[in-house]
């Protein structure tokens, strides 16, 4: 999806506009979509990590309307797993790490694509010598294991036993 | 002289002796590398780590004499040669337990996947001449059939093409309908049993496959389930076009409480990602 908080706030026909249509979690949010059903699920979920932060999606969405560029710039994004807006890629791969995300997920970009992506870097960096017009703020620095707290299906290291965490105190072993 | 083996048909317990036996087979396999691994984005080193990086290796999966096994790779060579030595192991694993495997009834894929505008569509892998061979029970030498990426498949009642075409299964859910509904007309069951079959018999199959396995539009759903719809009704005293909104809305609404295939495929789907999120 591209964008910081959880999936069941977002607005779909928003991210419908780049996002695959074939899974089966789209097609349960398109069915709560079009019956007005609002989910509430709270788990962990990507965040901005610096002040100013805006995922990429977020702010491509203002500036292109065409699902064709969204899909693009999105396929180029998520082959690099980029989220937020403040990294540039151009011809040179992008060697940094903002997280500690490892992106199972590689899609098949062509040069189309990312002729797309450098125009709507264009747009993103607008400020003098491709800076963003408002710059990064302070860091916001999350406990790197704070999501672990909100995530309740976990494995032994050995992988024999399966766990779920239904409350604080109750858990299912598998 | 063969000595029996085997559990004997109809043994209630097979199912579950078979499932402890093939736990068995898959943790050799996948004990051997054969297993394809799953992974997601978050991984975390400590006494527990999450359950959604690389916690998921799949080798194959299977019920009762029904078995899928999978292998995947960048490379359709690789890929074919690497399934030949699973099949093989899976035989002589089969074979140990007094097992077989019924050459008639297997078949094997090997998809590819061209990307065309960024999106994915899968494609028959060409491997050239090569061929899956496994041994029968006669001890023989037999080529294993191989099936077009179009061509479907039966597995535990439901029809999967690697395509990801639902035809086969919509036309295969209709006729169940189709003859279910004509069972109902030529029978002779009461207003209130029809009613009943229709909730507890038809409308239970229909739903499973939806579940399981495919998505299905509310288009296709209507279709699917009218032939029931249209021979019970009418049979429990009710017009077979009686408004959707007095056939699906529930008995407290002094309706008439027929599933909505799509409805039911929507709201258990919502609750299962409400339970496992």
């Amino acid at each position: 999806m591209g964008l910081y908080g959880l999936i069941w706030y977002k607005s779909l026909p928003v991210y419908a506009k780049w996002c695959s249509d074939h899974s089966w979690l789209f097609h349960v949010c398109q069915f709560n979509n079009d019956h007005e059903i609002a989910i509430k699920i709270e788990h962990a979920a990507l965040k901005p990590k610096r002040l100013h932060d805006r995922a990429i999606m977020d702010v491509v969405q203002e500036i292109f309307d065409s699902k064709a560029e969204l899909r693009a710039i999105n396929r180029v994004r998520m082959l690099h797993g980029v989220v937020p807006d403040n990294v540039f890629l151009s011809r040179a791969q992008f060697g940094g790490s903002r997280n500690d995300f490892l992106w199972p997920a590689k899609h098949h970009v062509s040069s189309s694509d990312y002729t797309t992506w450098s125009k709507a870097v264009e747009f993103v960096f607008a400020g003098t010598n491709q800076t963003l017009t408002t710059p990064l703020g302070s860091w916001l620095v999350d406990c790197d294991r704070q999501w672990i707290g909100e995530w309740d299906w976990f494995v032994t290291f050995d992988r024999e036993s399966f766990y779920f965490r239904s409350f604080d105190t109750e858990w299912y072993q598998y | 002289m063969n000595e029996p083996q085997g559990v004997l048909q109809g043994n209630a317990a097979g199912p579950t002796i078979w499932s402890t036996i093939s736990s068995f087979i898959f943790k050799i396999l996948q004990g051997k590398g054969f297993s394809d691994r799953f992974c997601s984005a978050k991984g975390f080193s400590d006494r527990f780590c999450s359950a959604i990086s690389n916690v998921f290796l799949l080798v194959g999966f299977a019920f009762v004499d029904d078995c899928d096994l999978i292998q995947s790779g960048q490379d359709p060579h690789e890929v074919a040669a690497s399934m030949q030595t699973v099949i093989r192991e899976w035989i002589d694993l089969m074979e140990v337990s007094g097992g077989a495997l019924e050459t008639k009834k297997s078949y094997w894929y090997l998809m590819d996947y061209e990307w065309v505008h960024g999106k994915w569509k899968a494609v028959n892998a060409d491997t050239g001449d090569f061929e899956i061979i496994v041994r029968s029970v006669d001890n023989e030498d037999v080529v294993l059939t191989r099936l077009d990426r179009d061509e479907e498949l039966e597995m535990l009642d439901i029809w999967i093409v690697p395509s990801g075409e639902n035809k086969g299964m919509i036309a295969e859910m209709r006729d169940k309908a189709l003859n279910w509904g004509a069972r109902v007309r030529l029978g002779k069951a009461s207003a209130s049993d029809s009613l009943a079959a229709l909730y507890t018999t038809i409308s239970m199959k229909l739903k499973y496959p939806p579940l399981a396995a495919l998505t299905l539009t509310a288009k296709e759903c209507t279709y699917i389930m009218a032939p029931a719809i249209k021979a019970a009704l009418p049979r429990a005293g009710f017009s077979g076009s009686v408004s959707c909104v007095f056939r699906h809305a529930p008995n407290q609404g002094f309706s008439l409480n027929v599933m909505d295939l799509y409805s039911t495929m929507g709201t258990t789907r919502t609750a299962l990602l409400v339970h496992h999120c």
